[in-house]
């Protein structure tokens, strides 16, 4: 048997001194860089030490290594979180470093004067669920939760900067029912075109900001239609 | 409710992508090659990340929330999968199965012993690098682990190893 191999087996018989696996929610914050340094590193040292949460720590960080290729909110792969680089790296970097700041800039135009922070720099022209960084989108009214009645339309506060709104309407499955155009109030009617079935919804305003950029969407908002129209 | 736009970037799609790469995750990490076992985790995945999102009243942050319920789904799979090849005897694709003589065993296990000893007389990093390395993980995946840079990595591993092996023969191990 290769030495290598011989000591890895080996290594796979020690006993682990802590046996107690990870939790569900302590995998969540160790892969979501929620965990402070002590903790994560007891979490470690058990994980280097049993043979299964070895393997799915494998596979939890190959998750996170690509799931920030098509999801903006996952977090950034190590490798872009601020490693020491070598000087001539910088010309590599300053093209992060400019979006980064028309992320800041954005962020700065749509800024709402006050209330909860959380959206991204997202694609304007789609319906995109995504989240970042600090920034808040505007804070919708309603509707919100389990509805009595048939809802009459969407309703949102204003967001200092903004130009105009736009709202997205997604059905339970998440697929998108209907996209506004740009409106300058922060109410609109419930669509003619679109049906008010029972059933769950989703539904979110972005806001366009007044000098350009990228719209800032609110956070994505879930109410149920129990009634049936008449 | 049939309007959709046809270039939208959705909800769904986001979903799927995660489904499609915890697939991906179960196939490279677990060793799993049969297609219709990574058909059903992919289904597996869909339908859990859909009743996670489709219970929440407001998701504050949409995407995160859904890596974060990806990641508890990419831990269940692969605990299922384990559980799964366990029991029904299944090793990796590409390994020989050869079950290992009482002696072989007896062996390994008085050299954990001395593996274990020896770890502990290393320094905190050299220590993790080298406890790391035997417990299979990449180069790549130790710098993801504790944040370090690859010539960090590499150099922890390399003196690490130096430092282990001397321990053991100074402890009369052959290594």
């Amino acid at each position: 048997m290769p030495e290598l191999d011989r000591l890895r087996s080996a290594y796979a018989r020690i006993e682990p001194e802590d046996p107690a696996h990870l939790s569900d929610e302590q995998w969540e914050r160790l892969a979501s860089d929620g965990m402070d340094p002590p903790e994560k590193q007891t979490v470690l040292d058990h994980i280097l030490g049993c043979p299964e949460c070895s393997q799915i720590y494998r596979g939890v960080l190959t998750l996170r290594r690509e799931a920030h290729s098509f999801d903006p909110g996952a977090p950034r792969p190590v490798e872009e979180l601020g490693r020491p680089a070598p000087p001539r790296r910088w010309r590599m970097i300053l093209p992060g470093l400019a979006a980064a700041a028309a992320v800041i800039v954005a962020f700065l135009v749509v800024r709402p004067q006050s209330g909860p922070g959380g959206v991204t720099a997202p694609d304007g022209n789609r319906i995109t669920l995504r989240t970042a960084g600090s920034v808040a989108g505007p804070e919708l009214s309603g509707p919100v939760g389990r509805l009595d009645g048939l809802p009459d339309g969407f309703a949102w506060k204003p967001v200092e900067g903004a130009r105009g709104y736009i709202v997205e309407l997604l059905d339970g499955d998440g697929n998108p029912v209907w996209r506004s155009t740009e409106v300058t109030g922060v109410r609109i009617p419930w669509p003619q075109e679109v049906e008010r079935s029972p059933g769950r919804y989703y539904w979110r305003v972005l806001a366009v900001p007044g000098s350009g950029g990228p719209p800032v969407p609110s956070e994505l908002v879930a109410f149920d239609i129990t009634a049936s129209p008449r | 409710m049939s309007q959709r736009p046809a270039d939208s970037s959705t909800f769904e799609e986001l979903v799927s992508r995660y489904a499609r790469l915890i697939r991906s995750v179960v196939r490279r990490v677990a060793g799993e090659q049969d297609p219709a076992v990574l058909d059903d985790v992919e289904q597996q995945v869909l339908l859990s990340l859909w009743k996670a999102t489709r219970d929440e009243q407001v998701i504050h942050h949409p995407s995160s929330y859904i890596y974060r319920t990806a990641v508890r789904e990419t831990v269940r799979m692969l605990r299922r999968e384990r559980t799964r090849r366990e029991r029904e005897g299944i090793v990796a694709a590409g390994s020989v199965r050869r079950v290992p003589d009482p002696e072989e065993i007896a062996e390994s296990r008085e050299l954990g012993v001395q593996v274990d000893v020896a770890l502990k007389a290393l320094s905190g990093d050299r220590s993790r690098a080298v406890r790391a390395h035997l417990a299979g993980f990449s180069v790549r995946e130790i710098m993801d682990m504790f944040d370090w840079t690859y010539n960090r990595a590499r150099n922890l591993i390399a003196r690490g190893m130096a430092d282990l092996r001397r321990e053991l023969r100074a402890g009369g191990i052959d290594a």
